[in-house]
């Protein structure tokens, strides 16, 4: 099952829960953020709204 | 010469028997794009295997003769061997899948196994048909029924492709905000503006509309996907890296009509050559599904 490693945002009311929370000031900090969270996790970044990514792991398959 | 090979009938027999086996291995050996078996030590050994094979199964004629029939047994003793080349094949290939960009998938590198088994299999028939003819007869007849057997071999050796399943054509990666799509079926959600970036500029994608009502269930395949995917990877090249999840190449169904959708980042963007490569991917053996053959699908027959 995939599981969310982080989460980036805009608006820190807007989101809560067990994964890290990462909150950016604008959208080219979410953006960059999340970029680099994607690469050191090594889990895809998936955008839920203009104010929220999560990063996905989905158990390291390579496919 | 012709006068040694009536004398030493049961010997020539067994000649021709694992010459014609060892041939039909070699016929059945073909390092590909895939380059599996590898080349020279992984052939050397289904080479050698196939020299086993052949002599095991040419053997058991003149065994047989002499009313030795214990010697049958032995055809046992290979049947395990050969059990074991198909597990030494997927135990190896599975470990080497995990260190793929794009794996094989398991329903892939079982059929491959499987098929190592099955020649060597082919081969044991090839070498007893051979040397049981040539020792009833003489080795020319012999011979004859081996290059037959070599016939049965090469048409048994190929297997369908998905041009006998599906139509393909290219189809259209579009990005739709955070979404990806091929056509109009929705792939996957794109977060990272610089991953959406190289898609939009590199992405292929093609759609496999199926034939008929078994080739949809067989598309639908997982196992089938993963080898559509690996072949396409493999001949077209594919354009990420460990540590880029975003870039993977996926296959997604259309739930409503069947259809499949390819996504896949080539190094060689050239959609016709990708076209003719899922045209020309295997159908997996373990993937196929008849339903039309289910006694509930058959017209004007009883349903029991």
């Amino acid at each position: 099952m995939s599981k969310i490693v982080a989460v980036v945002s805009l608006r820190r009311e807007h989101v809560g829960g067990g994964a890290p929370i990462f909150i950016a000031s604008d959208g080219a900090k979410l953006e960059e953020l999340s970029f680099l969270l994607e690469k050191i996790m090594d889990a895809s970044a998936h955008q839920l709204n203009d104010e929220t990514m999560i990063l996905v792991d989905r158990g390291h398959t390579k496919s | 010469m012709t006068e040694f090979l009536t004398q030493n009938h049961h010997l020539a027999g067994v000649l021709t028997g694992i010459l014609f086996g060892v041939g039909a291995r070699l016929l059945t050996l073909k390092t590909d794009y895939r380059q599996y078996p590898t080349y020279p030590h992984g052939r050397i050994i289904h080479i050698s295997l196939g020299v086993i094979a052949a002599a095991l199964g040419a053997v058991a004629v003149p065994a047989l003769f002499e009313k030795d029939y214990t010697a049958i047994t032995f055809l046992t003793l290979a049947a395990q061997q050969f059990r074991d080349v198909r597990k030494m094949e997927r135990e190896t290939l599975t470990k080497i899948d995990s260190l793929e960009l794009v794996s094989r998938g398991a329903t892939y590198i079982e059929g491959i196994a499987m098929v190592f088994e099955g020649r060597n299999y082919l081969v044991i028939m090839s070498s007893l048909l051979t040397s049981l003819f040539a020792i009833l007869f003489n080795v020319w007849v012999g011979a004859a029924i081996g290059l037959l057997t070599l016939l049965v071999v090469l048409k048994l050796k190929s297997g369908k492709s998905i041009s006998h399943l599906a139509d393909v054509r290219v189809g259209n990666v579009r990005i739709d905000g955070p979404d990806l799509y091929v056509d109009d079926i929705y792939m996957m959600n794109v977060g990272l503006q610089a991953n959406r970036q190289i898609i939009a500029e590199r992405g292929t994608g093609y759609i496999l509309v199926p034939k008929n009502s078994n080739a949809k269930v067989t598309l639908s395949n997982l196992g089938q996907r993963q080898a559509i995917l690996y072949d396409l990877a493999t001949i077209m090249g594919v354009y990420r890296d460990d540590g880029e999840p975003a870039l993977v190449p996926i296959a997604k169904l259309d739930m409503k009509d069947g259809r499949l959708a390819v996504f896949h980042l080539p190094q060689e963007p050239d959609t016709d050559k990708g076209r003719q490569v899922v045209l020309k991917v295997p159908i997996l053996e373990s993937a196929v599904r008849m339903p039309t053959e289910a006694p509930v699908n058959r017209k004007g027959e009883s349903h029991v």
